[in-house]
């Protein structure tokens, strides 16, 4: 009898067990989350995982600038975002692909980019992604971005997007090259360290690079308090409102070896500058950033600093080597100066968020001829979050004034945008 | 009879016990299909779910009582580096999104009607033809095709061309090199928008004969907005004496599935394009000509070639002749620039110098590419191609470099659907350019490829 008993029981055991199996082991599957996209398991176990996601972005703008030749209102209505983007993993994770394309500009990719796991923390990419050179929020999409404005194929032309401190030091956030990445733990603390090796001429540049020289960059980012929930740590708003609080420190460098456009984001923009035997040269251009972010219960405040310089010998501003390229004269072909970026947020339980941020930017030297200008930037903002974030209804209003030794100019700028993720 | 009673009981709950585990497995297996499936309701409308025993390059397949879909993502990115200098003194390089590729395929009515269309991202949406004449490059395919019985097919629509070289017949993602070869490269248009024929005839034994007819724009994907001159007349013959290669190995260079008999294709190709618009045919409408009149006047254009592949336990082979010829029509007093307007040549412009400026424009020539290559048991191979270009004395410039050599090493970690390859080539400039210090161009590239 105890022997039936046992051989029942076993069985039961095991039918319960083939329930559990094919539960967790379907063969491919498909769901949807609210703000994340579909979800695809392809194969069994850990087969392929794809992750689709689509955006569409329509906004409205209306501008108030007041400067030198009197009031200039104008108006805009624009698709702001217009994505696909795919991402995937396979071989238990040790391969990723991802894939994001943007209609709003004349190429459609933005990033594509494959990464292989070369052990359980590092991993190493190669293709084109936002770089981990510039600051915290340079490395978040647009999607997620706390200011809705209009974007061209990623790039904010009038920086509503993302405020001064990009406007003037980052340009476009994404690039090409090779990415280097690992992470580990010292108790409860995170550390992610990422090295770099890109192009330096911004993003969709595929042609042939003649002898110019790379970007070398790296980033550090400390977490004391433990992990942000998902992609947290890098988008502005507290979307996941964080039970905890969390708080992140991050700092970055780059060396961008003959940049040939004012920020390094761009290609072939600088023509005139020259070395001694009077061919076409260029000045190697820095940058080093520091921020910080802190979320809590919604609550969302971050900070960005940015100090950008150049270096090269030898360089003159004409073929005859007679004018010396200097720092001062630099300032007219390079954005030299630092930034700092402050914002802040508080996403309600119901999905209301206010918002605030101020960027300062000061030019290395300030004249006339020099590319940054003294900059003050306010922005105040109201979003709603509906559906977990598949649904972004957002009003923001900046005042922008750009004064350089000879004029001031007052830009008075207001957006209206919805976004819907799917 | 207490004992048997009790035995009796527990059976019973036992019993009571596996059938609800059994009807929550039913329930769970069927939440299970509700995540994968999508329904409801009238008449037209039929539950699709997932295809199951994915394997990676099978792509996202939708089924459906009346047909499947399947999507599927590719990406290449490359590293290039190359010096031209014979001290390598001047390095030159590039980071680059190769190919990033969504495909799209359907079929219909079991199989007789299939839809194809395929997009590149990394492709730029204004074309490097401008003006007026710009056009879109980022759709690459977009086509139906009708399959009556397994020897026939006909296809309407914008894809890669039967009668291009061998090479174009496998897909960018599929190739054993990281790029085609500099035959393909000079001669190749690959996208066509047109009708096609293709029959697959067994001759007797395992001898299969293959026709390809092709009624094309000649223009490419220009042709989607406008056709310029006449249509492009195609043919190709292929002929394959052993049987056909395992698992599609006539659409891939290395032979991943190592052919346990020897296989063969050899082909033959001719085209005629009556109203060439550019150089080979990729970008129509690139150089337009008029008569006195402006009426649109241009040359014709034929391509011969030949050419061949070989697989057999583990090795491969291919190789490919072409040569060009264009004729040139009397009466062409001017050419439209690219914003649309006429600009008349030169009245004391004489016949002769005309018709030179016109073939000047044409790649003429002939090129020959052959190569080889081994996949181990590791699935590691290695290959090694050559290839010559020889240019006509009145032709566009295609040849600066006319010799090729390319080395390159595979790893294949899931066939073509996830490989890493590494190459190393020379290519050799033509002898009035080569310099003291220049002699050819010295390259050597890295490749992640990845198909979901």
């Amino acid at each position: 009898m105890k022997k039936l008993i046992t051989l029942l029981s076993i069985s039961l055991l095991l039918v319960n067990s083939s329930v559990k199996a094919q539960f967790t082991e379907a063969d491919s599957s498909l769901v949807y989350i609210n703000g994340e996209g579909t979800f695809i398991t392809l194969g069994k176990g850990e087969g392929t995982k794809i992750n689709l996601l689509t955006s569409v972005q329509p906004g409205l703008q209306f501008n108030n600038l007041d400067s030198a030749a009197g009031i200039y209102n104008t108006s805009r209505m624009s698709l702001n975002l217009v994505r696909m983007s795919l991402t995937a993993s396979t071989f238990k994770n040790k391969v990723k692909m991802g894939i994001v394309t943007d209609f709003t500009g004349t190429s459609p990719i933005l990033e594509g980019w494959v990464g292989f796991s070369l052990n359980k923390n590092i991993t190493l990419t190669m293709g084109q992604r936002q770089t981990n050179t510039n600051n915290r929020l340079a490395m978040a999409d647009e999607r997620y971005a706390q200011v809705m404005g209009q974007s061209i194929a990623g790039r904010s032309n009038d920086g509503i997007v993302y405020g001064g401190l990009m406007q003037n030091f980052v340009g476009a956030t994404r690039e090409g090259g090779l990415f280097l990445e690992t992470n580990f733990s010292i108790k409860k603390m995170r550390v992610y360290p990422s090295v770099s090796l890109t192009t330096g001429e911004g993003q969709n540049f595929f042609a042939t690079q003649e002898n110019l020289g790379f970007k070398y960059g790296g980033r550090i980012d400390i977490l004391p308090l433990g992990d942000f929930i998902k992609n947290n740590a890098f988008i502005a708003h507290d979307i996941y409102r964080e039970p905890k609080p969390k708080f992140a420190l991050g700092a970055a460098a780059s060396f961008n070896e003959k940049a040939t456009s004012p920020i390094g984001s761009e290609n072939a923009k600088i023509t005139s500058i020259f070395n001694k035997a009077g061919q076409r040269d260029f000045a190697d251009y820095r940058k080093l950033v520091a921020d910080f972010i802190f979320k809590s219960n919604g609550f969302s405040l971050v900070g960005e600093y940015i100090v950008t310089s150049v270096t090269g010998q030898d360089l003159y501003t004409n073929a005859l080597a007679t004018n010396k390229l200097t720092t001062a004269v630099a300032s007219n072909y390079y954005n030299l100066g630092s930034a700092y970026n402050i914002q802040s947020s508080y996403v309600f339980k119901k999905g209301l968020a206010l918002d605030v941020r101020y960027a300062k930017v000061t030019p290395e030297f300030n004249t006339v001829t020099s590319l940054v200008h003294n900059q003050k930037w306010l922005t105040f903002g109201l979003n709603k979050f509906i559906k977990n974030n598949a649904v972004k209804v957002g009003l923001n209003t900046s005042f922008i004034e750009d004064s350089t030794p000879s004029l001031t100019k007052n830009n008075w700028v207001n957006s209206f945008a919805l976004q819907i993720l799917l | 009879m207490a004992k048997q009673l009790t035995i009796s009981k527990i059976l019973l709950i036992c019993f009571c016990v596996c059938t609800v585990q059994s009807a929550i497995a039913q329930e769970e297996v069927r939440f299970l299909e509700r995540d994968t499936a999508a329904k409801e309701g009238a008449n037209e409308t039929t539950i699709i779910r997932l295809k199951k025993g994915y394997v990676l390059g099978d792509g996202i397949t939708f089924i459906s009582p009346k047909g499947t879909l399947n999507l599927n993502q590719t990406l290449q990115t490359l590293y290039f580096v190359n010096s031209r200098n014979k001290d390598l003194s001047e390095v030159n390089s590039s980071f680059a999104i190769n190919r990033s590729r969504l495909n799209l395929f359907a079929n219909l009515f079991e199989n007789k009607l299939s839809l194809t269309g395929r997009l590149d991202f990394s492709s730029n949406l204004n074309s490097i033809t401008t003006g007026k004449r710009s056009f879109n490059t980022v759709l690459q395919e977009a086509n139906i095709e009708y399959r009556p019985n397994r020897s026939h097919t006909i296809n309407f629509g914008l894809r890669a061309d039967y009668i291009d070289s061998r090479e174009t017949r496998i897909e960018g993602e599929s190739l054993g090199f990281i790029d085609r070869s500099a035959v393909s490269d000079a001669f190749d248009a690959i996208f066509d928008y047109g009708i096609r024929y293709k029959g697959n005839y067994k001759l007797g034994g395992k001898h299969l004969l293959r026709p390809f007819l092709s009624i094309t724009t000649g223009d490419s994907r220009s042709s989607l907005q406008n056709n310029y001159g006449g249509l492009k007349y195609g043919v190709r013959l292929d002929y394959l004496p052993f049987d056909k290669f395992s698992r599609g190995g006539e659409y891939y260079m290395d032979d991943l599935y190592r052919e346990e008999k020897p296989k063969l294709v050899v082909g033959l190709v001719y085209s005629y394009n009556d109203g060439a618009s550019s150089a080979k045919g990729t970008n129509g409408g690139r150089w337009l000509y008029g008569d006195a009149s402006q009426r649109l006047i241009l040359p014709s254009y034929q391509k011969i070639g030949a050419d061949y592949l070989f697989k057999y336990n583990g090795w491969y082979s291919m190789g490919s002749f072409v040569a060009t010829q264009a004729s040139v029509p009397t009466g062409i007093a001017g050419e439209f620039r690219l914003n649309g307007t006429f600009n008349p040549f030169p009245v004391s412009q004489t016949a002769e110098t005309t018709k030179n400026t016109v073939l000047s424009r044409l790649n003429l020539g002939s090129g020959f590419n052959v190569q080889t290559g081994y996949l181990f048991y590791s699935n590691w191979s290695v290959a090694a191609r050559y290839a010559t270009l020889n240019e006509n004395i009145i032709t566009a410039s295609f040849a600066n470099q006319n010799r090729y050599y390319t080395f390159v090493t595979t790893k294949y970690l899931s066939d073509h659907n996830l490989k890493i390859q590494f190459e190393v080539g020379y290519d050799e400039n033509k002898s009035i350019l080569k310099t003291a210090n220049q002699n050819g161009n010295l390259r050597s590239q890295i490749q992640f490829t990845i198909q979901l």
